[in-house]
């Protein structure tokens, strides 16, 4: 065999394993890519199915005497059953945090996913134990303390109401 | 924000009832709130007090400059007629004749600039209030769709019929409309009703 034919046939033995070298490491690694890309897409999409915990802040203007906290509690409950109903009380975890039945001020906690049906069913509620009331949703916090802290800024503001 | 009630048939008659009134409305956060009743414009602590007229003969509907006037039709035919009126009054829907609200009428409104008020003291009913978001649902989409003017009013008859912001803000929300088509829409139909009119 000529010389130079040897040194071709070297050459492209060894293009072809330095070639396919490469193309195993560039398989590997875009695998490897193309996985933590699937992982952190699929982690997204499932935070974002999460449901989250919201507080809404709201106040109860009566029109009668004050109901109690545990009266408010069980008129909630009320509302929720007719407006969503047991089944989607069972999915919202609605919770009567707080409310203070001097100030007429509370903290309900709902979750991301039944945001404006809880507010509406409870937005209807005229009645409380035979006592006449408004519910008046004010605002919607991610943390308890920004609800509580919105709470001492509308108890200020409110003040002469 | 700006929000207001323009439908309300509380008295004002007795003045301590009076206040309570206009306080809650004022804490509620409303510049403007519209009133069977009275008979002339007026201001207290910030909140417009404009006068209502609520008409269902068609034969009576005149729209004028001295009140805002809303037409509650009774028939399809009145509502087409009524809808034809120029822009300065408002065709009423409730719980009586909601079905009337069809894309005709949408349509004969949306020719005439004449804006569409819908009072929702029927969603505080248990027995009418599945059939009657419904049907609110499909007359507000297909307005704004067309580019009516939306008014959303309670239709108080009693304190404890007024409904807060946030809970019109939640219901727009339930039926997938955006709030803002709702929240600024009533000044439109104030200022081509009154322009002249400071809110």
């Amino acid at each position: 065999m000529e010389p130079w034919i040897e040194i071709i046939i070297i050459i492209a033995t060894s293009t072809a394993l330095a070639i396919s070298i490469a193309s195993m490491y560039i398989a590997t690694r875009f695998h490897r890519l193309f996985r933590s890309f699937e992982a952190s897409f699929k982690s997204k999409t499932l935070r974002s199915k999460k449901r989250k915990k919201r507080y809404l802040v709201f106040r109860i203007y009566r029109l009668d005497s004050n109901p109690s906290f545990e009266e408010l509690d069980l008129c909630i409950r009320e509302a929720l059953k007719e407006g969503i109903g047991l089944l989607g009380m069972a999915e919202t975890g609605v919770k009567l945090i707080r409310y203070n039945s001097t100030s007429g001020f509370g903290v309900l906690r709902i979750v991301s996913s039944y945001i404006e049906r809880t507010i509406f069913s409870i937005s209807r509620m005229r009645l409380c134990n035979n006592k006449k009331l408004l519910l008046i949703p004010l605002v919607l916090t991610g943390t308890l303390e920004k609800a509580y802290k919105k709470i001492q800024d509308y108890e200020k503001k409110y003040s002469s109401f | 924000m700006l929000y207001a009630d323009l439908l309300t048939y509380i008295p004002l008659k007795e003045k301590e009832a009076s206040d309570r009134v206009l306080s809650l409305y004022i804490m509620l956060g409303y510049r403007a709130i519209g009133i069977v009743g009275i008979d002339r414009v007026s201001n207290i602590g910030g909140l417009s007090i404009i006068p209502r007229v609520v008409v269902s003969d068609i034969d009576l509907f005149r729209p004028s400059r001295k009140v805002l006037v809303a037409f509650k039709p009774r028939s399809k035919e009145h509502a087409r007629r009524a809808g034809k009126a120029k822009g300065v009054s408002t065709i009423l829907f409730d719980r009586d004749n909601i079905d009337i609200c069809d894309d005709e009428q949408i349509e004969v409104m949306r020719r005439s600039s004449t804006s569409l008020e819908v009072v929702i003291s029927p969603l505080l009913d248990s027995n009418s209030m599945p059939r009657f978001l419904n049907r609110m649902e499909k007359c507000i989409k297909r307005a704004i769709r067309e580019g009516v003017d939306v008014i959303i009013a309670s239709g108080a008859r009693e304190v404890e019929e007024i409904w807060a912001p946030g809970s019109i803000r939640s219901l727009c929300g339930l039926i997938s409309i955006d709030h803002w088509n709702i929240i600024y829409s009533w000044v439109e139909v104030i200022r081509r009703w009154n322009p002249g009119l400071k809110l």
